[in-house]
């Protein structure tokens, strides 16, 4: 697959704070990667240096193969909307319509129109003055109706309600389905968008920690629950994860997938198989790193992508 | 350049609001003129300078276009050049429509006497004997000049807001106070009354046109290398 943005040894500074720490990654064309990691992980930091919105450290950003820093012709392909966009102050909800179709050719009018019946925004009032719910709305529609070739959405569903949420996922894969384009999501409800996901990248304090298909991903770790030393047995020469202790029985995670040896291994010891959802798997790389388990989670996996 | 124009054309998108408002601070202004006006015994003087309120609203303007309209503009993946252009586009734009009602009613006061009450409130006694073409020009540039300032004074918050306020306001007290002491000192405010004294509407135009390229410029600078974040 064609790689249309490519980051390599990225590292950004703010005043004495590493944000970001020699990041490469790369993204391509088609896909939807979920940008994931706690908060201050430094997702929006890479966001905004994808968009030449903040100048990096060091390193370097092709987008469409070119530096993206004041480059009118990939700029206007891209389309970032921030968690916290902010909007001119007179503008209502249409102006920001209007202004959205100046800025794209592509712009899809029509879709526009029905996102704002389907998300029920009122044309004419004050996107400032919107709730924060309906202001994610404006920039979800935003983003969509754009059509740009990479649309970028930092959190997009925040003060969104389940309903809305869902709508928003709906759309989003209608919309990829009839035009594909390359999406790059921003998100901490992980197990929500996880089934939405072709691609995922994980940062943690600054660094990726991990990178790869969604559908490797999935299936990357185990949980094996049973008695302690069977556990123990099954387990053996497995990078550990997380190790949960209920009594005489353990619940441990590995980062890895089993092979039919050890599945019967295991199914012999009666102890328990379970895959990792993504979720789990973030949260135990977002903890992994303070337990100085940095190694283990830095391998990326799917090899160089 | 076709980015610029978007850039402009958003921040012309709100129309309504962008003609009404200073339409309405005009109408006012004028409004409270002409009621003095016609109040006051004849022989008082009856110059304002009450014209310079659309010339606030252009800087409040200007303003709002760089500190609301950057961070919507570089989301919908404009660059920093093409919206700093955009912008002073938008300006120029202004400019021209509120120079040209300036002078409409500029003329309109020179047919009516002063609005039938020998008023002075588009032309100033200052301004007696001035072309209409260069005062047309003047008008223009001056609410050019006006809306740059108010661009780089945004451009200058946007980049530097937290660190301004501790180190540029009392920077500014330094620079500004010691100015006015060595001018005393010197004795030099005498010359400096003297040059404002001296300008005419041609040579002040011709200073606020140097101005506008000035504050174009330091803008420019100052865009170039803002964080939108």
């Amino acid at each position: 697959m064609n790689e249309l943005i490519e980051a390599t040894n990225v590292t950004k500074n703010y005043r004495g704070v590493r944000a970001l720490d020699d990041v490469t990654l790369s993204i391509s064309e088609n896909s939807i990667t979920g940008l994931l990691g706690r908060n201050g992980a430094g997702k929006t930091t890479l966001m905004s240096l994808l968009t030449a919105q903040d100048f990096l450290t060091s390193g370097s950003v092709k987008v469409f193969g070119e530096d993206p820093l004041e480059n009118d012709k990939v700029l206007s392909r891209m389309c970032f909307i921030r968690e916290s966009q902010r909007y001119p102050n007179n503008f209502k909800v249409r102006h920001v319509l209007a202004a959205g179709e100046n800025f794209y050719p592509d712009w899809d009018a029509e879709l526009a129109a029905s996102l704002v019946e389907e998300f029920r925004l009122p044309a004419g009032r004050q996107v400032e003055k919107l709730s924060r719910g309906m202001r994610s709305s404006v920039g979800i529609l935003l983003g969509l109706a754009s059509r740009a070739p990479i649309t970028i959405f930092d959190e997009p569903y925040l003060g969104l309600d389940a309903t809305a949420r869902q709508q928003f996922y709906d759309v989003l894969l209608r919309e990829y389905a009839e035009n594909p384009r390359t999406i790059v999501l921003s998100t901490h409800l992980i197990d929500e968008v996880s089934g939405l996901l072709s691609d995922v990248l994980v940062l943690n304090d600054g660094r990726l920690v991990m990178a790869g298909a969604a559908d490797d991903l999935r299936q990357r770790a185990t949980v094996l629950t049973g008695k302690d030393d069977r556990v123990a047995i099954v387990a053996a020469g497995l990078p550990v994860l997380h190790r949960e202790a209920l009594g005489a029985y353990t619940a441990l995670t590995v980062d890895a997938r089993l092979d039919d040896e050890r599945r019967a291994l295991a199914q012999s010891m009666s102890v328990e198989i379970q895959p990792v959802s993504l979720q789990t798997l973030v949260v135990r790389a977002g903890l992994s790193e303070t337990a100085g388990a940095a190694d283990r989670t830095l391998s990326t996996i799917g090899g160089a992508r | 350049m076709n980015r610029s124009v978007a850039v402009m054309r958003m921040h012309l998108v709100d129309r309504i609001t962008l003609f009404l408002m200073p339409t309405s601070i005009l109408a006012a202004s004028f409004a409270i003129n002409v009621a003095v006006w016609s109040l006051e015994p004849p022989s008082g003087s009856r110059t304002t300078g009450a014209a310079i309120s659309v010339y606030c609203f252009v800087l409040a303007a200007a303003m709002l276009c760089v500190t609301r309209g950057l961070p919507f503009a570089l989301g919908m993946g404009s660059s920093r050049r093409a919206f700093t252009l955009g912008t002073g586009m938008t300006g120029l734009v202004l400019a021209l429509v509120m120079g040209t009602a300036y002078l409409v009613l500029n003329r309109l006061e020179v047919l009516t006497n002063g609005w039938w009450l020998h008023g002075a409130f588009f032309e100033l006694p200052w301004f007696h004997g001035t072309s209409p073409a260069l005062l047309w020009v003047a008008f223009t540039v001056a609410f050019l000049a006006v809306f740059m300032l108010g661009a780089l004074v945004a451009a200058v918050w946007f980049r530097w807001n937290s660190s301004l306020l501790v180190i540029g306001a009392p920077a500014t007290v330094v620079v500004v106070g010691g100015g006015a002491v060595l001018l005393t000192w010197r004795h030099g405010w005498d010359n400096i009354w003297h040059w404002f004294g001296d300008l005419t509407p041609m040579s002040m135009t011709g200073w606020l046109a140097v101005a506008t390229v000035v504050f174009a410029g330091l803008t420019w600078a100052t865009l170039r290398r803002v964080r939108a974040a």
